[in-house]
Order: C-alpha cells, then sequence, then structure tokens
C-alpha cells in the first residue's frame, strides 16, 4: 500500500462519520435510514482503522497546510497507538448506533442525535489523529461543541439539560483556553507544532514545566477531576446511548489521550506527579463516595466514571513507561465495560420503567440474560479475575509497589481505597438490580430485554471476558506495540498473565474485593450521606452569578463616566505598557541634526498650530489649532519626500477636523462648563504632559532600533519582481503585509458600525422612552 | 439650513472627487495611492454631500446605505483571502496576469480587487458613522 492511499484513508477515517453525520442533520427525511447511515459510517471508519493496520502504517502524513510559516497543518499521525485507539473509538461508536436505533426508534430526535454523535465521532477519532497541536485543539472544541448539543437532546422532556450542558461546555472550554496558550507556548518555544516531531526531541525541563501548567486545567476540566468534576453526572441528562459513548470511550477519555500522547514531551517535569497524583487520588475517592449515595443507577454509574477517571489519572501520573503501559491498558478496559454498562442501563430503564434503586430489585429472574451479562461487565469493573478489568487493576498494583516516595504513598492510598469504592458500588448497582424482591410493580412486571437492546452490550461483556483470558495475546498484539508506539521505545517486561502465582498485587486484590463487599453488606440499600458539601452546580451557579454582578458592577461605574475617563484608560492600559516593553531609549546613538530652512518653516507653522490650540478659547478655533498641526506635518512629509503619507496624512486631516466639528455640534450645550477645580485641572496637565513624554520617548526609543539594513533593499528588489508594482507602500498593504491590512479593515468596519450602532441605539431608547411616558 | 453655495460647490467639486478617488485606487499599484486613501476621498466626498444636501436626499440618491458598501468590502478582503485556499495557495497570495502585447497591454492584478475591498471598507464605514452622528446631532437640534 503506497503513502497515497495510506494518507487518504487516514482522512477517510475522520472524514466519513463527519460526512455522514452532516447529511444526516441536513436532511429534512430519512429517521429510518439514520441507524443504517450511523452503523455504515462508523463500520467504514473502522473498516479504515483496520486496513492501515493491516499496513502497518507508521508515518505523519501532511495533508495541508493552511500557510507556510504559520502553525496550522491538518495531519495525521498514524501508528499502532493512535490507529488502537481510533478502532476503540469507531468500534464502540459501531455498537452505540446499534444500540440508539433500537432505544430511540425511527424518529427525528434520534435522527438528529445519530448525526450529531457522528460529527462528535469524527472529531473525536480527528482528536486522536492529529499531529498538529493546534488541529488537535480544534478538534477538542469541536467535541465540546457537540457534546453540548447531545447533552440537550431531551430537551423536550426535561428542563435541566440546557443548564447541564452550559456547565459542561462553560467547565472544558474554560480549561482549554490556558491550555490554547500552553499550546503556543510549546510551539513557539520549540519551533515545531508537530506530536511526533516533540514527542523525537523534547523541549528542555523548564519549558516542558511552563507548558504542563498551562496545559493542565484543560486535561483536568475535560477528563472531570476534582474540582471541575461535576459537569459529569450533570452531564447525564442526556440519553442514555450518548452517555454510554460519551462516557465510555470517547469525550472523557480526550484528556487521559492528550496526557498519554504528552508524555513523552512534558512528562520528565516534576509538575507532573505533583499535580496528577493528588488530583487523580481526591477525584478516585469523592467519586467512589459519592457513587455509593446515588439512587439513580445512571448517576451511579456516572460517579463511578469520575472515580475510574481519577485512578487512570493517577496511574499516569506515577509517570514511569510502566505506569504509562497500565494507564493505557485501563483505558481500553473501562472503555469497553463502561458502554457495556450504560447501554445494559437503557435496556433496564426501558424493561422497568424506573433507574432508582429504591424502586429496582429482583430483575435477576425476570431478565436472566441481562443480569448474566452485567454481571460479567460489572465483574471487570470491579477488577474481578478473570476479566480485563481485572488484568489492568493488577498492572496498576504492580507498578505501584515499585515506587516509594511520598507522592507514590498517596497514589497509593488512593488507588487501593479507590480500588475497595470501586467493588463496594459495583456490588450496590449489581445486587440492588437483580437481586432481592422487585421494590415497585415496574419492577415487578419487568418486560423482557429484547435482542436489540441486549446485542451491543452483550457483545462489550464477550470481549471483556476474552480480553482477560486471553492476556498473553493482549499483550502481545495490542498493548506492547501500542505502548511502544507511545512512548517512542518498547519495553522489555514480562508478559501479561491472568495467573502469576501468589504474590503481593494478589493479596492486595483479594483483599480489596473482600474490603468492598463488605462495606456493601454493611450499607445494604442506604444511600452515603452527600448533602453536606456545596454541590459543584451550585458553586459553578454562585461562580456565574458572581461573574455577571462583577461585569454589572464595571459597567455601572463606566457608563456614565466622562469621555476622559475612557481616554485615560485607554492610553494607562494601552500605551505605557509598551513602554517598557520597548528597553532603553537613553541609549540611543546620537545623529547629528541638520537643519533646513524648509524645515525651519514647517517647524514655525507646526508651532503656530500649537499657540492657536493653546490659546484659544471657541472650541472651533481649537480644532483649526489642531489641523493646522496636521498639515505641517503633511508638509513634513512631504519634506521627506513621501508622497503616499502626505496624501494620506491631508485627507485624514481633512476627515478628523469634519470629525470634530460634528461632535463638537453633538456637544453643544451639553458640556456642564470648564472644571474650575485646580486640583483636577492640575491632574489633567499632568497626565497630559505624561503622555506627551510617553510619546516622544516611544518615538525616540522606536528609532533607536537597530533595523536590519538589507530589509529595504530585499522589498525595493521583490516588489517589482514578485508583486508586481512599483509603489512600495501599496505593495507592502496589499501584498507583502495584506493579512495585517485585511485585519485593520475588519477594525474600520466594525469601529465604524459599532458608532453607528451606539448613536441610532441611543436614538432609539429615547425614542421608547418618550413613546413610554406618552402612553403614561 | 442648506446653503445654495455650498450645493453649487458640491455639484461642482463631487463628481471630480470621486473620479481622484478611483484614478488613486487604480494607478496605486505603481504610484502613489492605493485603497485607503481612495476611500478615505470617498469618505469625504460622501460627508461633503449630505451635509450639502440633506440627510434624506444623500441616502434617497446612494439607494444602498453605506455600511453595506462596508459589509462589501469586507466581503471582498475575506474572499482574496479565500479563494487562493481553495485553489491550493497561502492565502493572500496575489496574482498577476499581462494580457496584450506591448503597444496595447493591460496589466490584471488581483490585489486592485483587494484594495477595492479596502477601499469600500474604509469609504463606507467612516460614511456611515458620520452620517450616524449627523443624524443625531439633527435630532438635538429638532428637540432643542
Amino acid at each position: 500500500m503506497n503513502e497515497a492511499v495510506q494518507m487518504g484513508l487516514a482522512t477517510s477515517v475522520v472524514a466519513l462519520p463527519a460526512i455522514a453525520g452532516l447529511l444526516l442533520l441536513s436532511s429534512r427525511s430519512g429517521d429510518r435510514a439514520a441507524r443504517t447511515v450511523g452503523l455504515l459510517a462508523s463500520l467504514a471508519a473502522s473498516g479504515a482503522v483496520a486496513a492501515l493496520m493491516e499496513a502497518g502504517a507508521d508515518d505523519v502524513f501532511d495533508v495541508w497546510e493552511m500557510a507556510p510559516g504559520l502553525f496550522f497543518r491538518v495531519s495525521w499521525r498514524v501508528d499502532f497507538a493512535t490507529l488502537c485507539l481510533c478502532a476503540l473509538v469507531s468500534g464502540i461508536g459501531t455498537l452505540v448506533f446499534h444500540f440508539s436505533g433500537a432505544y430511540f426508534g425511527a424518529t427525528a430526535k434520534g435522527r438528529s442525535a445519530i448525526g450529531t454523535l457522528l460529527i462528535f465521532e469524527a472529531s473525536m477519532l480527528g482528536l486522536i489523529l492529529s499531529d498538529d497541536l493546534f488541529l488537535l485543539f480544534t478538534f477538542w472544541e469541536l467535541t465540546g461543541l457537540c457534546s453540548f448539543f447531545l447533552i440537550t437532546t431531551d430537551a423536550d422532556q426535561r428542563d435541566d439539560t440546557f443548564a447541564a450542558a452550559q456547565q459542561a461546555l462553560v467547565v472544558t472550554v474554560g480549561g482549554a483556553l490556558p491550555m490554547l496558550i500552553g499550546f503556543i507556548f510549546l510551539s513557539v518555544s520549540t519551533g515545531t507544532s508537530s506530536l511526533a516531531a516533540l514527542a523525537a526531541s523534547p523541549p528542555p525541563l523548564a519549558i516542558q514545566t511552563v507548558a504542563l501548567a498551562l496545559i493542565l486545567p484543560g486535561i483536568v476540566s475535560k477528563s472531570a477531576q476534582v474540582p471541575l468534576h461535576f459537569w459529569l453526572p450533570g452531564a447525564m441528562a442526556a440519553p442514555t446511548p450518548i452517555s454510554a459513548y460519551l462516557h465510555s470511550a470517547t469525550l472523557v477519555k480526550a484528556g487521559i489521550i492528550l496526557l498519554l500522547y504528552l508524555f513523552p514531551i512534558v512528562g520528565a517535569s516534576a509538575l507532573w506527579s505533583a499535580v496528577l497524583i493528588p488530583l487523580g487520588t481526591a477525584t478516585c475517592l469523592w467519586g467512589a463516595y459519592r457513587a455509593l449515595g446515588q439512587d439513580d443507577i445512571k448517576l451511579l454509574m456516572a460517579w463511578s466514571t469520575v472515580s475510574q477517571l481519577g485512578l487512570m489519572v493517577i496511574t499516569a501520573g506515577l509517570g514511569t513507561d510502566l505506569a504509562i503501559r497500565a494507564a493505557t491498558l485501563y483505558v481500553f478496559a473501562h472503555a469497553i465495560f463502561k458502554a457495556g454498562l450504560f447501554m445494559s442501563i437503557g435496556g433496564i430503564d426501558h424493561a422497568a420503567h424506573t433507574r432508582n434503586l429504591s424502586q429496582l430489585g429482583g430483575l435477576g429472574r425476570r431478565a436472566p440474560a441481562l443480569a448474566m451479562l452485567v454481571g460479567l461487565l460489572a465483574g471487570s469493573m470491579a477488577g474481578l479475575p478473570p476479566f480485563v478489568g481485572f488484568l489492568s487493576k493488577e498492572l496498576i498494583l504492580k507498578k505501584l509497589l515499585m515506587a516509594d516516595p511520598f507522592l507514590h504513598d498517596l497514589a497509593a492510598i488512593g488507588i487501593v481505597l479507590g480500588s475497595v469504592g470501586t467493588v463496594a458500588y459495583t456490588s450496590r448497582f449489581y445486587f440492588g438490580i437483580f437481586t432481592g424482591k422487585p421494590r415497585s410493580p415496574g419492577a415487578a412486571q419487568a418486560a423482557p430485554v429484547g435482542w436489540n437492546f441486549l446485542f451491543a452490550p452483550a457483545l462489550l461483556a464477550v470481549l471483556s471476558l476474552a480480553g482477560g483470558l486471553g492476556a498473553v495475546f493482549v499483550d502481545r498484539f495490542m498493548l506492547e506495540p501500542v505502548t511502544a508506539a507511545l512512548l517512542g521505545y518498547s519495553l522489555a517486561v514480562p508478559e501479561l498473565r491472568i495467573w502469576h502465582g501468589i504474590n503481593t498485587p494478589l493479596v492486595l486484590s483479594t483483599g480489596i474485593v473482600t474490603l468492598g463487599y463488605s462495606i456493601h453488606r454493611l450499607l445494604g440499600r442506604r444511600p452515603l450521606p452527600t448533602g453536606f458539601l456545596p454541590t459543584g452546580p451550585q458553586l459553578f451557579e454562585a461562580f456565574l452569578s458572581a461573574a455577571q454582578k462583577t461585569g454589572g458592577a464595571i459597567n455601572r461605574a463606566l457608563a456614565g463616566a466622562p469621555p476622559a475617563v475612557y481616554l485615560a484608560l485607554a492610553l494607562v492600559l494601552g500605551f505605557y505598557p509598551a513602554l517598557v516593553l520597548l528597553g532603553p531609549i537613553f541609549s540611543m546613538p546620537s545623529t547629528p541634526w541638520t537643519w533646513s530652512a524648509a524645515g525651519l518653516l514647517i517647524l514655525a507653522l507646526l508651532g503656530v498650530g500649537l499657540m492657536l490650540l493653546l490659546s484659544l478659547q471657541s472650541k472651533i478655533g481649537r480644532i483649526l489649532g489642531l489641523t493646522t498641526v496636521g498639515f505641517a506635518v503633511a508638509l513634513l512629509y512631504g519634506q521627506l519626500s513621501a508622497p503616499d503619507l502626505v496624501l494620506t496624512q491631508l485627507l485624514v486631516e481633512v476627515l478628523t477636523t469634519v470629525f470634530f466639528l460634528l461632535a463638537v455640534r453633538f456637544m453643544v450645550g451639553r458640556e456642564p462648563g470648564e472644571s474650575k477645580s485646580s486640583g483636577l485641572n492640575f491632574l489633567r496637565w499632568t497626565f497630559a504632559f505624561g503622555v506627551g513624554f510617553a510619546s516622544v520617548a516611544l518615538v525616540l526609543s522606536v528609532h533607536s532600533l537597530q533595523s536590519d539594513g538589507r530589509l529595504p533593499d530585499y522589498y525595493f528588489e521583490a516588489a517589482p519582481q514578485i508583486a508586481q508594482g512599483l509603489n512600495l507602500v501599496n505593495v507592502t498593504l496589499v501584498d507583502f503585509r495584506a493579512l495585517d491590512t485585511l485585519v485593520e479593515s475588519l477594525v474600520v468596519i466594525l469601529a465604524c458600525m459599532g458608532v453607528a450602532g451606539v448613536l441610532t441605539g441611543r436614538e432609539w431608547l429615547t425614542r421608547t422612552r418618550a413613546d413610554r411616558n406618552e402612553s403614561m | 439650513m442648506k446653503s445654495f453655495l455650498l450645493q453649487e460647490l458640491t455639484r461642482l467639486i463631487l463628481p471630480f472627487s470621486l473620479l481622484m478617488a478611483v484614478s488613486l485606487l487604480i494607478k496605486g499599484h505603481d504610484l502613489p495611492g492605493g485603497g485607503f486613501v481612495a476611500g478615505l476621498a470617498v469618505a469625504v466626498a460622501g460627508i461633503l454631500s449630505f451635509t450639502a444636501y440633506g440627510l434624506e436626499s444623500f441616502q434617497n440618491g446612494l439607494r444602498v446605505p453605506p455600511e453595506k458598501f462596508a459589509l462589501l468590502g469586507g466581503l471582498m478582503i475575506l474572499c482574496s483571502l479565500l479563494v487562493p485556499l481553495l485553489l491550493g495557495q497561502a492565502p493572500l497570495t496575489q496574482a498577476h496576469a499581462h494580457l496584450g502585447a506591448d503597444p496595447i497591454s493591460v496589466e490584471l492584478h488581483s490585489a486592485l480587487f483587494f484594495d477595492i475591498g479596502v477601499a469600500l471598507c474604509v469609504g463606507g464605514g467612516l460614511a456611515s458613522a458620520a452620517q450616524a452622528i449627523w443624524a443625531t446631532t439633527q435630532t438635538e437640534k429638532e428637540d432643542m
């Protein structure tokens, strides 16, 4: 398979689901076909991934570069690790689409949900395959945006969806802002934005630390770590198939996947363990505690996801290649059993018409097939042998025992207690649903769950079991090559096995399971108390209203302020900091002054204009003084033989005068008279002199900068050749620096529209006020 | 408060100022001038005509409000950003064509398209802002 074909395949992995999703969203009909379209697109993406795997693709494919010198490229990093992750996402996606068909039926809502899910899948696949940091960031934000629409799917039935979606969006997008700065910092300081290139030659330690500090908020918010975890349980407002996808293999894994990608790049920083382990521990324990306090099994599962994400972050935070290996296995194991469990919850909900533990019970007799496959999945979650969940937990424990210092003690506490919690809430979940007596008529008369609902979870359950039993094969054909691709070298470690003989991890595992189950027996069906701390959503609401109050206060303080205050603020905020950046001004080389008659005349004209400006009392007179100064400057440009500047300066001067005259008309009769307070006048004088001196200093300092003498020569030579123009000023504006001109033109439009908008808005306001007064 | 003298002067000056704007725009690539200056000239012409004839007849004569010209200019500029991208080149790449043989030949620059956009942005934007200020002061006067 040649390179072009591989590149095309890699692109189609992302493009196929995206196109299918857009088709579904833009079509008016096709409710019935939606499931098939989703299935086929997802299968096709999986097929492309499989073909790439088969071909042994291991390369970076540059598809498109926006502009040479700017960092944004569309390029795919195809290696065994990214392909395996893609296979996970598209494979579970396929099952989710199968399940969605059963869940939604042929409805318009189902079609739009499946369409959005397809676009979400495409962005997730893009995130995994991106080689460019900024392309990755784009996909990262796209997943967040799609999740917003996915969470609001049920907006017609429940009214909490919008708040939940808003929380998820604000938290993850807010966290991504510093991450973007971190990406910019990383690529500017190393000169490349390619993940593969960065991993091949990691930046110096100091840069690693700064970049990591900036990137971490994005990861912490996306992977729902304490204290930014609360959006995840809130996102349970989404229908079950969507939760099954978002909270197993995709959205919440984005942060963990980025951690795995970043480990070879910034993992050497001490910050890595110092931040990730405490955060992960807190998340793991708090998630487990809250899971034990839920009545709704879907919320229980959401909190368990929080807890397990914490576990993954701790493991990755241990920061050794073996820990990365363990975290990778857990990412896969968790995606498989969690997707299956969420889908089973959808089945239970459909059968018993309730998701509350206090109303369920005894379903084991009515739905034995369901009970069996949930048992398999839950066993994997609790880390029981012989499931794949057991393997990964074993690996984490083994890794843990190799380490020593304090942070590792903390990690050990987190992992062990978290695992105990996992066993406890898994028991609560499983036995609460399937054993005992039915606690509501719905549960007692639960309809049998159809195979349409059971197929996808059953497949995942079998996969969990097979993964555990075939540990040797999982290791040899999946985990080992994936870790080698992630880290760039292969680890020589003993193979993964289900049975290693009686050793410390096994003893620990047994202890964990026993303790967890005893906690469940001890608690029975009583939920743990939860109301003693302010919840995340409450804090979020408080934060939002505080932000609005602050904004309102600033607005009220400034809305009635005279223009002078705005001017002062703008000058101080915008002007003085620029001065600091400009370095020493007194070290400039002294150039001899040359005097010419024409120059002196112009200077005299300038002086006259200034005298007029300062001495005249009438506003019109002052404006004319200002205009005189402006024309003098235009003459000065003429003296320096810059005809373009003369033209521009003259026209600008005319327009400024006109605008000043208009503004004076506007101010007639509204100026409260000159301020007589000498203190205020003194302040004004000081400020005026300060700004004047500052601008002179700025001009001088710019003048003192040594410019590269070759630059003008280059432009003189290049302008006729490259741009086919003789006027260097215009050629620079429309060709060499056209991007600057573009942005400036847009600023001009915005500013003018702003003026027009404010004034017409004001008119509108006075008119409506007058109307109201009349009607009263 | 329409002044006869101003109206007659405007009638004289307006065509020439617009002509000057166009010539500045077209010649700008080789001689002093360019889109920004042309835009300023157009804005001055616009302000002159509505101060002379009043807002209403200005707007009626123009038919399209000035802010739409500004938006059109913005669109043209964005086009010259996007079209090269679609053709597989760096954004804002300018193209040149030399048509005809030497005695009668025309130089075509895509930069002129960009420059017209700039001129529309500046001219339309400034005229619309000035117009809004003028309208406000008129109503204030009437109120008083």
